[in-house]
């Protein structure tokens, strides 16, 4: 896992994504105003049976802690 | 010891124990279909679970599991939706005032390939995941931000088949040979893009902190 992590500013190359790794926040503030006209529609769902469900059938001894980790 | 799939509530596994039912084996994409498909009564999971991987192994914990659904729908309906609600609403208000998919299209330097995406708010899935027919992000209310979800899950949808199809890009065999050199596949280069910009757009939008580094988690 940590190597996906190191090769992410290739992949920024790749795809030649803006100052590489390390676009910062104040940047893609300054580009707000100018540049931000996209805008899509956004839904939410809930379901009670999908959140039953993962909690049915998922167990695994850490898998889900190391998941936590990496979202929080 | 198994840790089950409880989400922000440790407390479900004892407000309703389901010790007796074996987890599966591997991973299955029931849940997932099952808000997909909206369903809206028990009997219709055992139909839906004929489609997938292992109807039978899902068939047998669907029947196990169904008496303690009213209990689990009870905890969902006093303390999980009302979460999912309150999310939904945050992120409407988030969406409204920083749009991250016109963000991500700077970033990234390329074209958002859908006009709608379906966010699926799921308090117990453990870790999200997408699809892209129709455009969907199942998510976890565990992350910070409508920023970080698009940002994982709107560069899959930009840097796939429907959008910029990344692998048949100039020198993206390059890539993917570099990463199988290193043990990984194809889809680890897109993984690791994704992880990036979920922690990048949170942090311009402003609910992570500017010096965040995953990989310092994961040792």
């Amino acid at each position: 896992m940590h190597r996906k992590v190191e090769i992410a500013p290739m992949v920024l190359l790749l795809f030649n994504c803006t100052g590489s790794a390390q676009v910062s926040s104040t940047r893609l503030a300054d580009k707000q105003s100018a540049n931000a006209t996209t805008r899509i529609t956004i839904t939410f769902a809930k379901s009670p049976y999908a959140d039953f469900l993962f909690y049915c059938s998922i167990a695994a001894p850490g898998r889900i802690q190391i998941w936590r980790l990496l979202l929080q | 010891m198994l840790y089950r799939s409880t989400g922000p509530y440790p407390d479900l596994a004892t407000a309703v124990a389901i010790t007796d039912i074996s987890p599966l084996d591997g991973s299955s994409f029931l849940p997932e279909d099952s808000i997909i498909s909206a369903v809206a009564n028990y009997a219709v999971l055992y139909q839906l679970a004929t489609h997938h991987d292992d109807p039978a192994r899902l068939s047998d914990m669907l029947k196990k599991a169904e008496p303690r659904y009213p209990a689990v729908y009870s905890f969902w309906e006093q303390r999980i939706g009302p979460n999912e609600d309150q999310t939904a609403k945050a992120w409407t208000k988030q969406d409204s005032e920083w749009n991250p998919v016109a963000h991500l299209e700077q970033t990234e330097r390329l074209k958002f390939p859908f006009s709608s995406i379906k966010i699926d708010l799921l308090a117990l899935d453990p870790q999200g995941s997408s699809m892209q027919g129709p455009p969907t992000i199942f998510t976890t209310l565990e992350v910070p931000s409508l920023a970080w979800a698009i940002g994982h899950g709107g560069t899959h949808m930009m840097v796939g088949p429907n959008g910029a199809n990344w692998t048949a890009r100039k020198r993206g065999d390059e890539a993917v040979r570099l990463m199988k050199a290193n043990g990984g596949s194809d889809y680890d280069v897109e993984e690791a893009l994704c992880l990036l910009m979920q922690a990048k757009m949170s942090i311009a939008f402003g609910a992570t902190a500017k010096d965040l580094r995953s990989s310092d988690r994961l040792f």
